[in-house]
């Protein structure tokens, strides 16, 4: 279907190179004092967003005017094909801001998946849909939604961003799985020439997205309303979902991929973590490095831990995390026992610890007392540890030695 | 990958410094090269190899833990489970899937929930008890099962060799 790489998909370099560049820093100074104004401009936007109902004229034309000041200029195409009936919305999903500009256009709920507080949540629109506890759950809580409320619910189907100019990602079926017909919306992103700093890029945050929103001088979202869809009788959700993603991509112009957004983590990862790596050398590895993936970091933390330790579950792992917000610290809390748990998948951990196990029986029997050449403290720099390990290396071949000749005396 | 390889390593590292199994020293050779380990494992009591220690390289792979290291002896040691080029041959050490001697089962197998501190300690526990059906060093098996004081001169030999003396 495709033979797109997924490199292509994102970019990997917040500025333009070349004559490009020159331009922007011309323009840097101005940048810099518009996003200052504009943040403060900002949050009175954001508090007239949220004090305004929803679907009302006056809060549209209000927050209309307002995002052109803050440089977010929005167009819209095919407003004749909104339906009614249409209660999900499919995005494409090239930036963060993706979701208030097509709510300034149609107004809409986005599921939440992070754990805000509920005003936050509230604020910016999104609601809880339980989507940590499980996609059941998520499609359930969305159903009800539908039912009830009067605002569509919007989707990213992709679940990642992407820089909107190759292809998309795989969708996800979940949006499609609401018996009701969906309503594809294509997002294009552009900035002026001189400033055409990447809207979302590999591994960037959102709030450093956000700062690059206020610091060029417009970006302009073209909304592109599609006519709905819905599914076929004799098609799967997947088929369903395949359909609209390959109706979108067309729409846009590019390629539907079926590259998923697992596939950019792990990209992200291989870009983001190893290449510098190797490059810096290894002495710096071990800082507390937060990863790669903008929105989706906390989920990326996690598996992170996980693939370190993998009978530890995920929800003893995220707890701890939203502690220590360190990939470090909470491997050595669970490491040193600070974090409760009960592990998992034991059935992979038992037949093989029953031969060390032996061993382990073995020796506490002995009569003599056992070498064991513990260490008091793991020092911090790598020479001190590389000493004590030569140290405890020597302790144990000397001890080793010495209870050999006081056994075998008479031998020697 | 290679992050978090570096990162479990790290872990493990930390946790053999503070809490070792008895008669295990273990960490990399150079902390510029941390997929590089070196381990001391003394030899089980009340078996040939008492008293011994052997010194052993581990190599990970990049993608560690997902994938088994590699182990193999750096002194030399006559044992039906270790190849005379020192390598170490125990199900442990092998992913599900590939499986040179055909008869293990994927239980045994390498998987992420396994470390170094439990491959250390599986070779222990081969020490005390060779396993002759696997054999990797086919001499070493046949002396096992029909000289076994042959088997244990050799062992002692190794032993005091390992020992410096």
């Amino acid at each position: 279907m495709t033979s797109t790489s997924i490199g292509e998909l994102f970019h990997n370099e917040r500025f333009p190179s070349g004559p490009a560049l020159v331009l922007l820093m011309l323009y840097l100074p101005v940048g810099v004092i518009l996003a200052v104004l504009r943040l403060f401009i900002g949050l009175h936007t954001f508090f007239v967003a949220c004090i305004l109902p929803k679907p009302s004229l006056f809060r549209h034309v209000v927050l209309r005017t307002m995002c052109g000041i803050l440089g977010v200029i929005i167009t819209r195409e095919g407003v004749s094909n909104v339906h009614r009936r249409a209660k999900v919305l499919v995005a494409n999903y090239t930036s963060t801001l993706d979701h208030l500009a097509i709510d300034l256009i149609m107004p809409n709920v986005l599921p939440s998946v992070w754990d805000l507080p509920p005003t936050l949540m509230w604020m910016l629109g999104y609601k809880d849909m339980e989507a940590k506890r499980g996609r059941d759950r998520l499609i359930q809580n969305a159903k009800k939604h539908i039912q009830y409320s009067p605002l569509p619910l919007l989707s990213f189907p992709e679940g990642a961003s992407t820089n909107g100019r190759v292809g998309l990602l795989k969708f996800s079926v979940w949006p499609f799985s609401m018996d009701c017909p969906v309503q594809p919306v294509v997002v294009k992103v552009k900035r002026p020439r001189f400033a055409n700093i990447s809207p979302s890029i590999l591994g960037g945050r959102w709030w450093i997205d956000i700062f690059w929103f206020l610091f060029v001088p417009f970006t302009h979202f073209h909304i592109r309303v599609l006519p709905p869809m819905s599914q076929d009788e004799d098609e799967t959700v997947e088929e369903f979902a395949q359909r609209v993603q390959q109706t979108m991509a067309k729409a846009l112009n590019i390629e539907a991929t079926a590259h998923t957004s697992s596939d950019k983590v792990e990209y992200a990862k291989q870009i983001l973590f190893i290449q510098p790596q190797t490059a810096a050398g290894q002495s710096s590895q071990y800082s507390p490095d937060s990863p790669p993936g903008g929105s989706s970091s906390s989920d990326l933390m996690i598996r992170q831990v996980q693939e370190v330790l993998p009978h530890v579950p995920q929800d003893a792992i995220r707890k701890d995390l939203a502690l220590t917000k360190d990939i470090d610290l909470t491997i050595t809390n669970i490491l040193e026992g600070r974090v409760q748990f009960s592990p998992v998948a034991p059935s992979v951990n038992e037949p093989v610890t029953v031969s060390p196990a032996k061993t382990t029986v073995k020796s506490t029997e002995r009569l003599s007392s056992p070498i064991q050449v513990a260490s008091k403290t793991f020092q911090r720099s790598s020479q001190q540890r590389h000493l004590s390990l030569q140290d405890r290396k020597k302790l144990l071949i000397d001890a080793a030695r010495q209870r050999y000749l006081e056994k075998h005396c008479g031998n020697i | 990958m290679a992050g978090s390889a570096l990162k479990r390593l790290m872990a493990e590292y930390k946790q053999l410094t503070l809490n070792p199994p008895e008669g295990i020293v273990a960490g990399p050779v150079d902390e510029e090269n941390f997929f590089e380990w070196e381990a001391l494992i003394t030899g089980p009591e009340e078996t040939c190899f008492e008293g011994g220690v052997f010194a052993a390289k581990l190599t990970f792979p990049s993608d560690y833990p997902l994938s088994p290291p590699k182990m193999k002896f750096t002194c030399d040691i006559f044992h039906p489970n270790i190849y005379s080029d020192g390598r170490v041959c125990i199900s442990i050490l092998h992913a599900p899937g590939d499986d040179p001697m055909g008869y293990e089962s994927s239980a045994e197998r390498w998987s992420p929930v396994q470390s170094v501190e439990k491959i250390l300690l599986s070779v222990v526990s081969m020490l005390a008890e060779p396993n002759d059906e696997s054999a990797a060093n086919v001499d070493a098996a046949k002396t096992w099962r029909d000289n076994r004081a042959r088997f244990n001169e050799i062992a002692h030999q190794t032993v005091r060799k390992s020992l410096g003396l």
